[in-house]
């Protein structure tokens, strides 16, 4: 029960952005992977997935030392976690840059759209 | 009996790592805490279902997590700051439960049903008489009851007067000696008869 509710806790957080969970969600997503399919690929089961998830991304200042600590934490080889958190914050990166290319593009059409012939 | 919480001084420390953004502050408070606070709202509400017990305590952590300035630590501990908290959510949300179903019920509710049904009945009446101007609504009424027999006039009138018990329908209708549940089958009958006149009585109106 106490795993389980973590686990679901872990999942309802993934809307927080500054969460590791929003992280774990951008690669989900990118990389069509299941829960349980990112942990086996981290070396984690799904209960240390979910640690990983409550953690917060590394600051700024501190990225390696704080990755270090998350990885101790939650008990996944940290050069394992660094991969995978610069690839996510790459997916994460791209995204936010084509959606705002999307919507340039969709407020150009709308300008063009205005501009009568 | 709440359950068992840490030392103070280590709610305090980590409340202090959580303002600092510590990144594994977060994680430690949900594994101590989730549980602790779970366990709390099954003791002190064993009748609210466990999702919404745990919804509340999951909603709870994040919006903690957002504003985590929103706890003073000069007043009580993190921990009872949080089943507090959880108490006064789930208080909040066994109320809503119950508004909802209240409101479900009510539809089933003969004296609701007949409420709404006058409302229909008095809003076709208004727009007949909207409909066909040249008629007052005393005409109409009067057009209405002559079709009537003599329950349904009294039924018609107790209607107008925005009378809301079954029970007064009953006693008009003489059917008092019967079960209410029989009673407001008979009433809702009757409604549901002089509903189709009205309407009947509103195209004629229209037509003339």
């Amino acid at each position: 029960m106490k795993s389980t509710a973590l686990i679901r806790l872990a999942q309802r957080a993934e809307e927080d952005n500054s969460l590791f969970a929003s992280l774990i969600r951008q690669f989900r997503d990118a990389e069509e992977q299941t829960q349980l399919q990112i942990a086996a690929n981290l070396g984690i089961g799904e209960l240390a997935l979910a640690r990983l998830a409550l953690c917060e991304r590394p600051r700024k200042s501190s990225i390696l030392a704080d990755l270090s600590e998350i990885a101790r934490y939650v008990g996944v080889d940290s050069r394992k976690l660094v991969e995978f958190f610069r690839y996510a914050e790459a997916v994460e990166a791209l995204r936010a840059s084509s959606s705002s290319d999307a919507q340039s593009l969709q407020a150009a059409r709308d300008k063009d759209a205005d501009i009568p012939e | 009996m709440p359950p068992n919480e840490p030392s103070r001084e280590w709610q305090h420390e980590l409340h202090n790592r959580i303002l600092e953004n510590d990144p594994i502050a977060f994680a430690e408070l949900c594994e101590e805490a989730l549980f602790h606070v779970l366990q709390h709202l099954e003791n002190a509400f064993p009748m609210v279902d466990a999702h919404t017990r745990e919804t509340i305590v999951h909603d709870l952590l994040l919006n903690y997590h957002k504003r985590p300035k929103q706890y003073n630590p000069s007043k009580l501990s993190l921990f009872a700051y949080l089943r507090m908290a959880a108490t006064a959510d789930i208080r909040n949300e066994t109320k809503r439960q119950q508004r909802r179903a209240r409101r479900l019920a009510d539809v089933d509710d003969p004296v609701v049903e007949l409420e709404l049904q006058k409302r229909n009945t008095l809003q076709e009446l208004d727009l007949t008489y909207e409909d066909t101007s040249e008629y007052s609504l005393q005409e109409i009424r009067a057009e209405l009851e002559s079709e009537l027999n003599t329950t349904e006039r009294c039924v018609l009138a107790l209607l107008l007067d925005d009378v809301r018990e079954t029970s007064r329908y009953a006693e008009a209708m003489e059917i008092t000696h019967l079960d209410d549940l029989t009673q407001a089958r008979e009433v809702k009958r009757v409604k549901d008869r002089l509903k189709k006149r009205m309407e009947r009585l509103g195209k004629r109106l229209r037509g003339r």
